[in-house]
């Protein structure tokens, strides 16, 4: 079998695997890291709720190859927050009821991580046109919407606090 | 699903690529951002023995302003396009196609050449190519070559290059200052693919239509300029009168796909409606409101 060495960093941490070249992100970060927080839904590029974020790029992991990711670092929905401490995003989502079944919402979380990275103060419009992205079958984006602008006002209090 | 087996290799240069390229010709694709090329290895549409990972190459990744023209480098991604101040002021058709362009995780990846490569008769970016009257040049081990837009989109998923051939610069004369230009689209879902989508340029001097340009695309078919509507309008005195004439002429030319998201007839419907609206804009920007 074909194999090759790669090197990824993953939430700051590096992982070295000897893996086929046809290993798809998705697939190795969750099975080779054993980080299943990413979720995999259509596989084919359509739904988002693989998306984390590749050298700070939100990126579709199932449409992308493990060795495009060798030699880079990738972020994933566990590097936002732990169950007794959420980190602004999730308790807005949460506060909010940005999300039913949960399937999506790594996704949705790791794309809004990369939109408040380059813009802390998007409004209604922007958020919405940047969810886009992502498909939400419980059809709650509202919600999520609102979870978003939640999360801008909580995230503002943070830097004003210090 | 998941991809078949493949041999993978990522040259350190492009002369490397090119030698890879020449020598696995028949069986290697080029993998570039790969948001087309994974979603096909995943339903497995294609098996090809080998990957030549160009995707980190980034003496290809570039936007630089020439005379005349742009010269975007072929792995330059989507959104560094999009959101370029060189290509808004030069091209800003090409950026208002943009919007419509996948969507943003995609961009993020997706490169200009690969997608024109791909040739997807849904993607907005060959008919702009076609619009603007860009060059592609193309490179191989043992040559390299310039294609026009007409030349080098040949047919639906299918391009001029040859096997050993790889997209390595496209060129994008500029839009000279007084152009107006406009670009529309008509999709079920924003950043769906589109039902239609419609692009213009032209000038106006002296109250006439110059260098009129009209592209349609119907997704299924190749986009294409629509030389019986551009010249309805070339050389005459703009007008409402003449606005309707080219979107008659846009609903009796093109042939429209038929398929389960919009049938024939509601496609050209679509194409005529989205022709007068983007000619009302282009003729605005170019310094002549047109009334209703």
């Amino acid at each position: 079998m074909y194999e090759l060495d790669v090197n990824v960093t993953v939430n700051g941490r590096i992982f070295k695997r000897r893996i086929q070249p046809r290993l798809l992100l998705s697939d190795f970060i969750r099975h080779e890291i054993g980080l299943t927080g990413t979720h995999v839904g259509c596989e084919s590029g359509v739904c988002g709720a693989c998306t984390l974020l590749l050298d700070g790029l939100a990126t579709r992991s199932c449409c992308t190859l493990a060795v495009q990711a060798d030699g880079r670092i990738v972020e994933t929905v566990e590097s936002l927050g732990r169950l007794n401490n959420l980190s602004p995003l999730q308790r807005a989502f949460w506060e909010k009821h940005g999300l039913q079944c949960g399937y999506c919402t790594p996704g949705m979380l790791m794309l809004i991580t990369e939109l408040l990275r380059e813009n802390p103060n998007p409004d209604r419009e922007t958020i919405r046109l940047r969810l886009n992205d992502n498909i939400c079958r419980c059809t709650g984006y509202e919600d999520i919407v609102s979870s978003v602008e939640r999360a801008v006002e909580l995230m503002g209090v943070e830097r004003v606090v210090g | 699903m998941k991809p078949p087996v493949f041999a993978y290799e990522r040259p350190p240069n492009l002369r490397a690529a090119l030698d890879a390229l020449s020598k696995h010709a028949s069986s290697a694709k080029l993998l570039a951002g790969g948001q087309s090329l994974i979603p096909l290895l995943n339903v497995r549409s294609i098996a090809p023995g080998r990957l030549i990972d160009v995707g980190r190459l980034t003496e290809l990744q570039y936007i630089t302003e020439d005379y005349s023209q742009l010269r975007i480098g072929a792995l330059t991604t989507h959104n560094s396009i999009f959101r370029s101040p060189i290509v808004a002021a030069n091209c800003p058709i090409m950026v208002e196609a943009y919007q419509h362009v996948a969507n943003h995780s995609i961009r993020n990846r997706g490169t200009l050449g690969g997608n024109l490569c791909h040739n997807d008769p849904g993607f907005e970016m060959p008919l702009v190519i076609a619009l603007v009257g860009a060059s592609m040049v193309a490179r191989s081990a043992r040559s390299s070559r310039t294609i026009t837009a007409k030349q080098f989109f040949k047919a639906p998923f299918a391009t001029d290059l040859a096997a050993d051939e790889m997209l390595v610069e496209v060129r994008v004369p500029r839009l000279s200052a007084g152009h107006g230009y406009s670009f529309l689209e008509v999709s079920q879902r924003f950043g769906d693919r589109a039902l239609i989508a419609a692009g213009c340029t032209l000038t106006i001097r002296y109250g006439t239509c110059r260098d009129v340009r009209i592209g349609i695309c119907d997704t299924i078919n190749m986009a294409l300029r629509v030389a019986t509507a551009e010249a309805a309008l070339e050389g005459t005195a703009i007008s409402a009168t003449a606005i309707e004439t080219a979107a008659e002429a846009v609903a009796d030319t093109i042939t429209a796909a038929d398929d389960l998201h919009a049938d024939e007839a509601y496609r050209r419907d679509v194409a005529a409606t989205l022709t007068r609206r983007m000619l009302r804009v282009a003729c605005a920007r170019a310094g002549q409101a047109i009334a209703e």
